[in-house]
Parts: structure tokens; C-alpha cells; sequence
């Protein structure tokens, strides 16, 4: 057999084990990834040298620095803070309580992991629900889209722009210039779209009375620990400065999260540092670690080769129509396969792309939208829709594969036509 | 031996039974624990008030951690079940059986109380037979009775 066909298939099996979830995420991932490496090895298309050379150690840095601020700041129950004050501003209207919760998801998104911020509001969201006597279902799957909407917006707000970051060289400022306004309108698209859908459950809601208690809550009292959070947020601040003068202080991503961290872990002095430590997603850094060693097999063994051969033949066409046509595509199967191992494969091909002279630039933003925007389709597309699925059947109103189809797969299409529509836009006007 | 101390005319329940009887044995004898057993009286289940209660206060109040904020429940203060929920069979909501053996010592049974964060537990014969319920209060002045208290 040849190399292709054995990477190829490891690579395809463990999308598909992956896609079955029968297994956990990480396990078929590090199997993968070892079995790569051995069958390589014998095989003499992979060494374990190339294997090590090929993790993407910006990428994993950037991931665990900020994970460690975020391990820091929950505890102190801030997130539940912002959720509760949303909560309360809303005043338990309905569409506001949406746009509320949803904003509060996607801005903390856009700057912290979004499956700890999904995985502290959803309960919180669930809870003044609730007390509302509204059913959960319109504001979880909002919650979920907003926030991996908002999340496309930044370097650091999805795993995928921090992988094609990290590959193409873009800093934090070029995400603020390119992702950041085509992501706002089309967060606004995704917000008119939910309403729309859930019209009549908003309909049904209006004569429900139970203001009087959500107006009684004290977000104050959620926060355990004031001074942590304080601390945390200054750091968190200073880090952002950081990333937007990336270019002025010479530092990747990742050395400035993993100060970030260090100074946050020095001020604060966690009392239980294990237990700060065991918050980390390491099951996340592995998935990626194995993942990258995968891909590396199947881009050592010339797998990658053949697809970028595939689309030289496509040089033809305007770069428009591939950049939109790859927004698609990826979005399409990101709603499907999980987007990390999708972006990880894309890579490689991109880069070498670009190496035969094409402008790959706009065919990054391309895949920053793809994978971002694609996650939303359905209910398996993205971690924070399995969270909140998995939520809601703690509820009278579960969340069903159905449902999500049919609220959250207009939304997938209206965002990813909101965002191609703008990204031809933006090519013309401002360039890549 | 953990069998002196313990009760031996106890409520228990089929596991076919639905939620809304189970409910009602709570309710008509003021108990807190029903062991489930099957057709040969094995122990086979234990329903306490809590598998209840959660049909109307779900995980979510645990999953928040904190709800020091809550001054008013709103709408849940008003929430009983659904008559789908309480035609449910009580084997979808009971937990996994735990009990001690008569024959063991009253220590052992504490040990066992502590163990599953419990205050009654069902006592088997060496077949598995439901033969009584020890509460924590049965077995803790028990224990302290056995003392030399002056």
C-alpha cells in the first residue's frame, strides 16, 4: 500500500470515529496520531523527528496561557455576574433577554474560550428562565450561535483563527481590520434571523409574569472573589494591549498570554494551585497536539500534495470564486466534522499554495469564516451547541436534532451569505 | 450487628411502579427512602424523596453552584410536575442500589451511611433480600449507646 492510502486512511477513520463520538475526541485523536507515527516510521513516509516538528507550539501556548486566565477568573464567578446582569437588564422581555444573554456570550466569546463561557452562562441562562417560567430552548440555541459567531471575530476567540493565525502570520489587528466588521454585521444577520424563528415561542411568552423575581436578583452576591477578579480582569486588559501591539514589542501570541498568565498566577497566588491547573482543558491541548502530528503524517506522506495539485488545475478561476466557493466548503463540512481537524488539514494546502505563487491571503479569511461560521449548522457542529443540547435536556424542553435544524440551519446560511456577500465587498474595497 | 438496630417493617416498591404511587407512599407515610425491589422482594433500586423532588428542581440549581443571588424563584415556586413526568416508571429516576449486609457491625454501616452521603440505607440478607432500612439516627444512637457514657 502506499503512504497515501495508509495516512489518508488513518486520517479518515478517526474523523469518522470522531464524528460518531462514541469515543472520546482526544483518545481517537492520540491513537491516530501514534499509530501515524509508527506505521510512518516503518513505512518510511514519517519520522518521529518531523512528527515533533510539525506541533504547532504558538498555537498550543497561545491555547493554554489563555486557558490559564480563564482557569483563574472562573471560580470568582464572574461570568455568572455578567449573565445575571444581563438577565436583569433585559427585564425579562423576551427578544431583549436574547440580545442580552447573546451579547454578553458572544463579547466574553470573542475574548475567552467560548466553551467556558458557554459552559457558566448556559446553567445561568437556564436558571432565569426558570424563574421566568420561559422555555429554555430559543435563548440556548441563540446563546450557542451568537457566541460562536462573536467568536470569529478575534484571534483568540475560536481555536481555528488561532491555527490560521499562527499559519499565515497574522496578527490580533489584522483579525480587528478584516474579521472583526464582517463579523459584527453578520452577528446582527444571525440576531435577526433567531428572532425571526422564534417568533412565536417570543409570541407566547408576553403574558408571563414573573419580572418581580428576576428583578430581585443580586448579581453582586455571585462574586466570590472580588479582588481575584479585579486582578484577573487587569491582566486580561493588559494582555489585550499586548496582542494589539504585537508588532511594536516583537512577541508571538502565545509569549504574551503565557506572561499574561504567569503575572495573573503571581499576583493572584491561587491558594490550590492544582486545582487552578486542573482547570485547564488539556483534553483540548492534547486534541491538538495529536491532531497536528496526524495532519503532519498525511502532508509528510503527500496526501496534502494531491489536493493542492487539485486546485492549481483550479488557478483559473477568480480568486473570489475560490475564496467564497472555500467558505462554503468548509462551512458546509465544519457543520458536519468537528472544524479543528478540518483547519489543521487546510493548512498545509493553503501554504503550499502559496509557495507555488498564489495570493493565499484572501483564501485565509476564507477559512477563518468557513470554519467559524459553519459550526452553527447543526447540533454536533460546534462544542457549545453540544453544551447547551446537553443542558437542556435538564429541562422540561430539550433541545432536539430537529430543532436545531430547523433554527439553526437558516441561521448557518444566512450568516455564511451575509459573510461572502462582505467578503467580496471587502476585497474590492479594502483588499486582503 | 446492624440488624438489631434496624427497622424491620419497611416500605418498599416495585420497579414498575410509576412516580405519582411512589409520591404518594412518601407523602401518606411521611418516609424519605423507598428501596426498590423486584418480584422476589431483591433489592434492586433506592428511591428517596431527592429522585422526586428534581422533576421540579432540575441539576441546573446544583450546576450554578451558587445561588446566593436568588431571592425569589419566580415561576419555579409555582412549577408541579407535568402528568407525563409522573407517569414515568421510577426505574428511570432511581439510583443504583446500595445497602448493608444484616449481618454486619454498626461501624460498617456508618462507614457505609458516609459513604453514599445517605440517611437511610436498606439492609439484605447474604441473598440480597430486602430485610429492613437503618436510618443515620438508628444507627448513630446505636453506636453511641454501645459508649460507656457517665
Amino acid at each position: 500500500m502506499s503512504p497515501q492510502i495508509i495516512s489518508s486512511a488513518i486520517f479518515l477513520v478517526a474523523l469518522l470515529l470522531i464524528f460518531t463520538e462514541k469515543v472520546h475526541r482526544t483518545i481517537i485523536a492520540l491513537v491516530a496520531a501514534l499509530l501515524m507515527i509508527v506505521v510512518g516510521t516503518f513505512a518510511g513516509f514519517y519520522s518521529q523527528e518531523q512528527a515533533l516538528e510539525v506541533i504547532d507550539f504558538n498555537t498550543l501556548g497561545l491555547l493554554m496561557g489563555m486557558m490559564l486566565l480563564v482557569a483563574l477568573l472562573e471560580p470568582t464567578g464572574f461570568f455568572q455576574y455578567l449573565a445575571i446582569l444581563g438577565g436583569k437588564l433585559s427585564q425579562g422581555k423576551p427578544v431583549r433577554l436574547l440580545v442580552m444573554l447573546g451579547a454578553v456570550t458572544s463579547i466574553v466569546s470573542m475574548f475567552l474560550d467560548n466553551v467556558t463561557t458557554i459552559v457558566l452562562i448556559a446553567p445561568v441562562t437556564i436558571l432565569i428562565c426558570e424563574i421566568l417560567g420561559y422555555n429554555t430552548q430559543p435563548f440556548l440555541i441563540s446563546e450557542a450561535i451568537l457566541s460562536n459567531t462573536g467568536g470569529v471575530a478575534t484571534l483568540v476567540g475560536d481555536p481555528p483563527n488561532i491555527l490560521i493565525a499562527s499559519a499565515a502570520g497574522f496578527s490580533f489587528n489584522d483579525f480587528l481590520v478584516h474579521s472583526l466588521p464582517i463579523i459584527i454585521v453578520t452577528w446582527f444577520v444571525a440576531l435577526a434571523v433567531l428572532n425571526f424563528l422564534f417568533r412565536k415561542e417570543f409570541q407566547g411568552l408576553k403574558n408571563k409574569t414573573n419580572h418581580e423575581a428576576l428583578m430581585q436578583l443580586e448579581p453582586k452576591s455571585v462574586l466570590k472573589d472580588l479582588k481575584t477578579t479585579r486582578k484577573v480582569l487587569v491582566v486580561i486588559i493588559l494582555a489585550f494591549f499586548g496582542f494589539l501591539l504585537e508588532s511594536v514589542i516583537h512577541l508571538e501570541p502565545s509569549t504574551i498570554a503565557f506572561t499574561s498568565a504567569a503575572v495573573a498566577l503571581l499576583w493572584v497566588r491561587p491558594p490550590d494551585l492544582k486545582r487552578t491547573l486542573n482547570l485547564i482543558e488539556w483534553d483540548i491541548l492534547i486534541f491538538f497536539g495529536a491532531l497536528f502530528v496526524m495532519v503532519g503524517g498525511l502532508e509528510k506522506a503527500g496526501v496534502l500534495h494531491i489536493f493542492t495539485q487539485a486546485l492549481t488545475e483550479s488557478a483559473h478561476l477568480h480568486p473570489l470564486v475560490l475564496g467564497v466557493g472555500l467558505i462554503w466548503i468548509v462551512a458546509i463540512i465544519s457543520s458536519f466534522v468537528d472544524n479543528i481537524p478540518i483547519t489543521i488539514a487546510l493548512i498545509p494546502v493553503l501554504q503550499e499554495l502559496g509557495t507555488l505563487g498564489f495570493d493565499i491571503t484572501p483564501l485565509w479569511w476564507a477559512l477563518v469564516f468557513g470554519a467559524g461560521l459553519g459550526g452553527n449548522g447543526t447540533i454536533i457542529g460546534s462544542t457549545a451547541n453540544v453544551i447547551v443540547t446537553s443542558l437542556s435536556e435538564k429541562t422540561r424542553n430539550p433541545i432536539t436534532p430537529a430543532l436545531w435544524n430547523k433554527k439553526g440551519l437558516p441561521v448557518m446560511l444566512a450568516t455564511c451569505f451575509t459573510a461572502s456577500l462582505l467578503y467580496i465587498a471587502f476585497y474590492y474595497l479594502i483588499g486582503f | 450487628m446492624i440488624r438489631a438496630s434496624m427497622k424491620r417493617n419497611v416500605f418498599s416498591i416495585h420497579e414498575n411502579e410509576i412516580i405519582a404511587n411512589a409520591a404518594k407512599l412518601f407523602v401518606n407515610h411521611r418516609i424519605g427512602t423507598l428501596p426498590v425491589v423486584d418480584g422476589s422482594n431483591k433489592l434492586i433500586g433506592i428511591l428517596t424523596l431527592q429522585c422526586v423532588l428534581k422533576i421540579v428542581m432540575p441539576d441546573f440549581v446544583n450546576l450554578v453552584g451558587n445561588f446566593e443571588f436568588l431571592n425569589n424563584f419566580g415561576a419555579m415556586e409555582a412549577r408541579v410536575p407535568l402528568q407525563k413526568e409522573l407517569d414515568r416508571p421510577i426505574k428511570e429516576i432511581m439510583l443504583k442500589p446500595f445497602s448493608v449486609n444484616e449481618n454486619w457491625s454498626l461501624l460498617h454501616a456508618a462507614a457505609m451511611l458516609n459513604k453514599e452521603n445517605v440517611i437511610d440505607i436498606p439492609v439484605v440478607n447474604d441473598d440480597g433480600i430486602l430485610v429492613g432500612l437503618a436510618s443515620h439516627v438508628d444507627i448513630g444512637t446505636a453506636l453511641i449507646k454501645s459508649w460507656d457514657l457517665k
